[in-house]
């Protein structure tokens, strides 16, 4: 996977240049010493992708309420953060964690649309393209459960196989297999 | 017919098979009528997937993780020695656990408290980064979603520490005016203060007045957690009323200021007036 940032970070953020990294060890230092100040600041430069991750992993409904839980739980754990990787890398791992120890319940919530992809059968396929990327991400929110966290880590966060099979408890044959699942149903909501 | 090699597209497309295979599936593309579009799609699903638009965060969000961390703030300010509250809260594990919900509990007029006053907060300090020399907003231009503002940064800091500065306490004591009780405060907007003025909320600064007798008079009927909490309260909407005053001298003809004033007296009387009621309603043990 060519752009793969070793399932850490998004090329972008892989690419984080020092001085921002510098900067939010700063502030992670302040504000694991109680600074709100600096917490917000570390929230604005980190919620955009913890919140689109959220929204992902689960749907557009509970991400705003697993976005609050995982900077809470963030706000919580500083004081453990060693510095060893960025905090984005940190706080983004931080945030799978909180997302998948919700997934028994969000699943309960979500059976009835994750049971098949048959479900997706109920969106319009290769929709015009005003919408395109809307019912591409509604697709993607319906998938069958286990199909879309891996999709999501894999094509959307760039982590490796191998470290989904260790986050979700599978090997990394059945991360491709799920993958693969899908993708060959989101196909059916692309327009070339 | 079931073709065997489509359930491998993926990989090859993510360039993991070994050699062997990938040469076997460029192979089997050449002759097979399905597989080559398969791959056409499932690279453009890829790729979609790597230029996902992202979605804004909604802009009250972080307020609510401000209240909640103002919350937790003023739930866990110490109490003046082991008194029977904090055996009360030990015994009952109300604080020192791990998760966020079994870290803090908070009555709800403390609940209501926080989140009243981080409201205010919320824009408080705005227009003190936009107007006021010498000040430049924390957050610069790469970051994608910002705090709501400044302001609500800047009084989170205020709100996290209320012991680091003098607050109203609740008391007989005759009510202070505002301006008695802006003196008590730090001038956080540094060069530049200006004296407060008086303006259109002396209605509301009568209300207060009254509303603070009448507290005064219910204090001792509060639990001594939720007296804590609304003191802080006070304190915080004190200083964003203190902003706006000195905002609002500074810039006499300016709208977003003196809604805002308005708004944070308006507040401070809607919180006073709670607080007033549940001292009325309740006794000194029922309020948790």
């Amino acid at each position: 996977m060519s752009y793969s940032g070793g399932g850490i970070m998004t090329p972008s953020q892989d690419s984080e240049v020092t001085p921002t990294r510098t900067k939010d060890r700063e502030d992670v230092a302040l504000a694991a010493h109680g600074d709100v100040r600096a917490f917000a600041r570390l929230y604005g430069a980190h919620s955009t992708r913890i919140f689109n991750l959220a929204r992902r992993m689960t749907s557009s409904e509970t991400a705003v309420d697993i976005t609050q839980d995982i900077f809470l739980r963030a706000w919580e754990k500083l004081g453990t953060f060693r510095g060893e990787s960025a905090f984005g890398t940190w706080l983004h791992r931080l945030a799978i964690n909180v997302i998948l120890a919700r997934r028994s319940t969000l699943r309960t919530e979500q059976k009835r649309f994750s049971d098949e992809e048959g479900i997706l059968d109920t969106l319009p396929a290769r929709p015009g393209r005003s919408d395109l990327g809307m019912d591409f991400e509604r697709a993607m929110e319906r998938l069958p459960d286990g199909a879309k966290m891996v999709f999501v880590l894999y094509d959307v966060e760039g982590y490796q196989h191998e470290e989904i099979g260790e986050m979700l408890g599978i090997s990394s044959g059945t991360s491709k297999a799920q993958l693969h699942r899908a993708r060959m149903i989101l196909r059916k909501h692309l327009t070339r | 017919m079931h073709d065997p090699w489509i359930e491998r597209l993926s990989e090859y497309v993510d360039e993991e098979l070994s050699r062997s295979d990938r040469e076997a599936v460029e192979q089997h593309l050449l002759s097979c009528p399905e597989c080559p579009s398969a791959v056409e799609d499932l690279t453009a699903v890829r790729e979609r997937a790597r230029n996902l638009p992202e979605a804004a965060v909604p802009a009250e969000l972080w307020s609510r993780i401000e209240s909640s961390i103002a919350a937790g703030r003023l739930r866990s300010v110490p109490s003046q020695g082991p008194g029977p509250e904090r055996d009360r809260e030990s015994r009952s594990g109300r604080t020192g656990g791990s998760s966020w919900g079994g870290r803090f509990s908070f009555s709800l007029p403390e609940l209501v408290a926080a989140s009243l006053a981080v409201a205010v907060l919320s824009g408080a300090g705005m227009f003190a980064l936009m107007k006021l020399p010498g000040r430049a907003p924390a957050i610069g231009p790469t970051v994608a979603q910002a705090p709501p503002s400044g302001a609500a940064q800047e009084g989170a800091t205020q709100a996290e520490s209320p012991s680091r500065r003098e607050t109203a306490p609740i008391t007989n004591e005759e009510p202070r005016s505002l301006a008695a009780s802006n003196a008590t405060l730090p001038a956080t907007t540094g060069p530049g203060v200006v004296n407060a003025t008086r303006t259109e909320t002396t209605p509301h600064e009568e209300a207060i007045a009254e509303l603070r007798k009448a507290l005064a008079k219910e204090r001792d009927r509060l639990d001594p957690a939720t007296v804590r909490a609304l003191e802080s309260n006070l304190a915080i909407i004190d200083l964003a009323i203190d902003q706006a005053k000195r905002a609002l001298a500074a810039d006499p003809a300016n709208t977003y200021v003196k809604e805002h004033l308005a708004e944070t007296m308006r507040r401070k009387v809607e919180l006073l007036q709670r607080a007033t009621l549940l001292a009325s309603t309740t006794n000194s043990e029922g309020t948790r």
